[in-house]
């Protein structure tokens, strides 16, 4: 009989670091995309935008660490990285979107149901 | 909210009926946690009330329960907020309280069958009168089909109410997604003998209601109580809202990839699965960056004008959104993301794990948010203008979200030590799986969860004691 798909063997000391370095990379993500907001809102200084690029570099280390070690196909890593790219844009389109909608509806506080 | 049953401030009709399904909600919200804590006592026990009340039907009863409180609630809280969003009073808002009465009748009936005809032989006539066996949607066919008519009912005073009133965004996006909620229901409610098939449809329901749809409507309800709650300018909200609209259901429909890895349904799933899973988190982010904000926004602003009071009109409502966005983003985020890709999965589903994940997920991403809708119908109710958290406030949600919290570590825990035993080391075998339920791992993770289930039950009951008496008590501070 045809075998369809193998079991891919994950050797079992390779668990615990899959499992935080899947955790790890939410993590840096939210923290990408926390301090980004953040600095841009005026919360943080400016000096913060780094770190969270850092952040950024890290996840973007970390997804491609768990790809090698749950041994994705070769285009599913390539897919991930070109998300992590797109990812870099996402918190500055997003903000984009907000300041732009916040100037034109600056004179407004519309609170009630009357649009 | 007692007061609210004889006596109360709402000023229409659809907040009274809003009211009436979140009294229904919290009792099921405590039936829910009392049969959890009786199928984690027989994880220890196996023998506690057994030919009593066998895990089987505690499990059952648990997560059907689970659901239904939801559903309650998320009814309820779209009573609650169509007039203020359409500027109409409800319309057959009759036709919705008999509505309302059949569904309660119905569901104690199933429950009451559950509970007293516990083993039988599974037949054509079983499906139609006792259970379907389908985990999550176990109703039998009899009660399928009341719920269908009810919440079409339910459906048509939406959708009247919405045609004929102001046609907000947050309401546009709430009757669109309320169709695809309850038109999703149907592709669970035919049996084939064919499992494969089976689960194939049974995942239309579930997934696409807990990762699609429901998160939408979280997003929806979270637009209008931050509006509510700390006059969020609109435009803002409805933007992000419709941003996260296409996020969840961009990455969220074919994210249901995820499931059909080991099913028997083609490879490709394989690939599509992973793809879109791995982007699931990101509208969760963006959830949790939202809230945070226009909270922060609306502060700010309140602060540059010379205001040092707080932007929050309803302190209890706001804490359980706030805690909302952490939940949904570690539950049904993090602990979704640990075990999404296929290389993971096969050795994780179906363990400990996947209950850690369910915990989490739905205290995070679900239960938080409407509770804090109740305590907004509470504020309602009681025509309160401010409302402040009370010692029992503070103490139910930290109860609440530190008991959840343990007992997902706890299974956590038990489902890595399954993951390298059970698993890994003795390749899923019969064998395997009872030697993993053995190992002193396990069972401490098995105690350590009972425990924090009673911490939850403890938080359970000061919620409901505050949400009984804030009202009040808030009244008289104001008097």
């Amino acid at each position: 009989m045809e075998i369809l798909i193998t079991r891919p063997e994950i050797a079992i000391d390779m668990f615990l670091p899959i499992f935080v370095v899947s955790t790890l990379v939410l993590v840096f993500g939210v923290g990408y995309a926390a301090l980004i907001t953040l600095s841009k809102m005026g919360y943080f200084s400016k000096k913060w935008m780094p770190l969270g690029y850092i952040f950024w570099a890290l996840q973007t280390y970390c997804l491609y660490d768990l790809s090698v070690m749950i041994q994705s196909e070769p285009f599913t890593s390539k897919v991930l990285m070109i998300a992590m790219v797109a990812y870099l844009f996402v918190p500055h389109l997003y903000f984009r979107l907000i300041e732009d909608t916040d100037e034109r509806y600056k004179d407004t506080h519309t609170t009630s149901n009357k649009i | 909210m007692l007061t609210s049953i004889k006596t109360n401030s709402f000023t229409n009709e659809g907040q009274r009926l809003g009211m009436m399904y979140y009294r229904v909600a919290v009792i099921l919200f405590g039936a829910q946690l009392l049969m959890g804590l009786i199928a984690a006592i027989q994880f220890l026990v196996p023998g506690f009330l057994f030919e009593i009340f066998d895990f089987s039907v505690a499990r059952m009863v648990h997560i059907n329960a689970l659901v239904v409180w939801m559903l309650y609630a998320m009814i309820g809280s779209v009573y609650m907020m169509i007039t203020d969003e359409t500027g109409l009073e409800t319309i057959n808002i009759g036709l919705g309280k008999i509505a309302f009465w059949i569904l309660t009748v119905a569901v104690t009936i199933v429950v009451l069958v559950y509970i007293f005809v516990q083993v039988g032989a599974g037949t054509e006539e079983s499906i139609w009168l006792i259970h379907e066996g389908r985990e999550y949607i176990e109703a039998p066919r009899w009660a399928d089909i009341g719920i269908v008519v009810v919440v079409l009912i339910f459906y048509w005073n939406v959708f009247a109410t919405y045609i004929k009133g102001t046609q907000t965004g947050i309401m546009t996006v709430m009757v669109a997604n309320l169709l695809a909620l309850a038109g999703l229901y149907l592709a669970g409610m035919f049996f084939t003998d064919n499992i494969s098939m089976d689960q194939f449809w049974w995942w239309w329901v579930i997934h696409l209601w807990v990762e699609a749809t429901w998160e939408v409507f979280v997003g929806t309800l979270a637009a209008y109580a931050l509006i509510r709650l700390i006059g969020a300018k609109r435009e803002i909200v409805e933007m992000w809202l419709w941003i996260e609209v296409l996020m969840l259901f961009g990455s969220g429909i074919l994210g249901m990839g995820h499931h059909y890895f080991w099913i028997g349904t083609p490879e490709y799933w394989w690939e599509i699965g992973a793809l879109f899973s791995a982007l699931e988190p990101v509208p969760l982010i963006a959830m949790f960056v939202h809230v945070l904000y226009d909270w922060g926004k609306e502060q700010g602003a309140a602060h540059a004008r010379g205001e040092t009071a707080s932007v929050i009109t309803n302190g209890p409502a706001m804490a359980w959104i706030v805690t909302n966005a952490f939940g949904n983003f570690l539950g049904a985020g993090i602990w979704g993301f640990f075990h999404t890709l296929p290389q993971v999965n096969i050795y994780t589903h179906g363990t400990q794990f996947t209950a850690a994940h369910g915990h989490l997920a739905f205290f995070g991403a679900y239960a938080t948010i409407l509770i804090g809708m109740m305590y907004y119908g509470v504020q309602k109710a009681n025509g309160i203008e401010r409302m402040k958290m009370t010692f029992k406030t503070k103490m139910g949600i930290f109860l609440i979200t530190f008991g959840v919290m343990g007992m997902t570590i706890a299974l956590t825990i038990a489902g890595y030590e399954q993951v390298l035993v059970e698993r890994a080391e003795l390749g899923a075998t019969w064998n395997g799986f009872f030697v993993a339920q053995e190992l002193a791992w396990y069972v401490q993770a098995q105690t350590w969860r009972t425990v924090m289930g009673v911490v939850t039950l403890i938080g359970f009951v000061y919620l409901v004691w505050d949400l009984l008496t804030i009202g009040k008590k808030t009244q008289e501070v104001e008097a």
